[in-house]
């Protein structure tokens, strides 16, 4: 997990985690359902507006999110080596 | 200046956003292929829809405009009409043209002003041999219509704007190839040298960045087909290809996951490592050049076809592939260095 609760029990934690996994779900389909939802109302896809200029903005969000994920597991590792410190 | 390259990376990438999104597409006709279809009568009229032209009313006059037959003939418009800053209504006496000779990649209509440049689009003839031709065809003098001296990147139907999608989604597969060579040649000298595991670590972190830039070309690549293809997997070669060689990769973190003994991993995955190059080759460069693709460049390059690129989107195309190369040894830079002290403080316990 990207966030860590440190004097929450084992209960509230996995409900936390549970709340923003569903958070992160339910916010990643409606941006879909947006989508759709624009396509179906005006015909074209919204995407495809302005000589489809915001396909090249989709791609470059998708790219971001992959160095975010790099990022992560970078910091991923690094807690770890941060808790053996700690432990030490 | 240790850090140099650094910054390069973050100065090329730079450009290759400010320059990929701002350099503005040249103009192009985008009328669909009934209005563009003749008949080979009089008075024929052809109205063309334009994006990025901005046509000035005064300007009428300065405008040519002409059907070309083949390399020496065209037969210019009788009447220029600016409907608006991105329409033109012309006129055309084809009557009595014999459109049996007439070969590809001709007729095309092409356009030529001051202020849009040079645009060309083909258009459809029909023959129609009930009309009389009583007065002879308007046979204007072939002269050259200079193209635009303004830096622009090409127009083309379907692509349109997503055309830069050439400066982010590609960069990202010769970023892969670059970064799994580098993987593998570490993975070699793991080999060779196994009394350590600082190339092991290496070639792990060289191929973790050098996947996740196959992914994300995989997923940036559906995006781009899913508007210009129609689908975002439409089964074809190139994309089941490059899905198989990412599935091997991550074959390989599997089996590295799989091992509680380091030497023995550094010493199998190695191995493995090696296995996956020798499967990338085929599986990238080779298939793909014998099987036709909807892909750009099933001429040869399997990545675009060497006569859509434009001397303009060279121009950022390359700095953006150097740039995104940097970037990914940065990135697996870094995971190496975490990883490197993780190692010694697992040594030390």
């Amino acid at each position: 997990m990207l966030f860590t609760f440190k004097n929450l029990n084992f209960a509230t934690k996995s409900a936390m985690k549970f709340i923003i996994n569903f958070l992160i779900i339910a916010l990643i389909s409606s941006f879909g359902n947006f989508l759709q939802a624009q396509s179906a109302s005006t015909k074209t896809d919204f995407l495809e507006s302005t000589g489809k200029i915001y396909v090249v903005v989709a791609v470059l969000a998708v790219i971001f999110i992959g160095i975010l994920f790099m990022m992560y597991t970078i910091e991923k590792r690094l807690a770890k080596i941060e808790k053996e410190d700690g432990d030490i | 200046m240790k850090h140099w390259w650094k910054i390069l990376a973050a100065f090329l990438i730079l450009y290759s956003l400010v320059a990929g999104m701002l350099i503005p597409l040249r103009s192009g006709i985008v009328s669909d292929k009934s209005a563009m279809t003749l008949k080979t009568a009089a008075n024929q009229a052809l109205k063309l829809q334009f994006y990025n032209a901005r046509f000035k009313a005064e300007e009428a006059d300065q405008i040519i405009a002409r059907i070309r037959i083949d390399s020496q003939k065209a037969i210019c418009a009788d009447a220029i009409k600016i409907n608006s800053a991105k329409e033109l209504g012309l006129e055309f006496n084809l009557a009595g043209l014999d459109i049996k000779n007439i070969q590809s990649p001709f007729p095309f209509v092409e356009i030529g002003s001051k202020e849009n440049g040079y645009v060309f689009s083909s258009v459809y003839l029909i023959a129609d041999s009930s009309s009389s031709s009583d007065k002879p065809l308007k046979n204007c003098a072939a002269d050259f219509i200079a193209p635009t001296k303004k830096v622009s990147f090409p127009f083309l139907n379907i692509l349109e704007e997503s055309m830069r999608n050439l400066f982010f989604h590609v960069p990202m597969w010769f970023g892969m190839m670059f970064l799994l060579l580098l993987s593998v040649i570490f993975s070699i000298k793991q080999l060779g040298k196994a009394d350590s595991l600082k190339n092991d670590t290496k070639a792990k972190s060289f191929a973790m960045v050098g996947v996740l830039y196959g992914v994300l070309g995989v997923v940036t690549g559906a995006l781009w087909a899913k508007h210009t293809w129609g689908a975002y997997w439409s089964w074809d070669v190139k994309q089941n290809t490059s899905a198989v060689a990412l599935l091997i990769y991550l074959a390989y973190f599997v089996l590295r996951s799989s091992f509680d003994d380091a030497d023995k991993r550094a010493r199998i995955s190695a191995a493995y490592n090696i296995f996956a190059f020798a499967t990338l080759i085929p599986l990238l460069y080779i298939i793909p050049r014998m099987v036709d693709s909807l892909h750009p460049g099933a001429e040869g390059n399997p990545a675009f076809s060497s006569y859509d690129l434009d001397s303009s989107l060279r121009l950022v195309f390359y700095p953006a592939v150097i740039g995104w190369i940097l970037f990914g040894i940065w990135m697996a830079n870094l995971a190496i260095r975490v990883e490197n002290i993780w190692v010694r403080k697992m040594e030390t316990l």
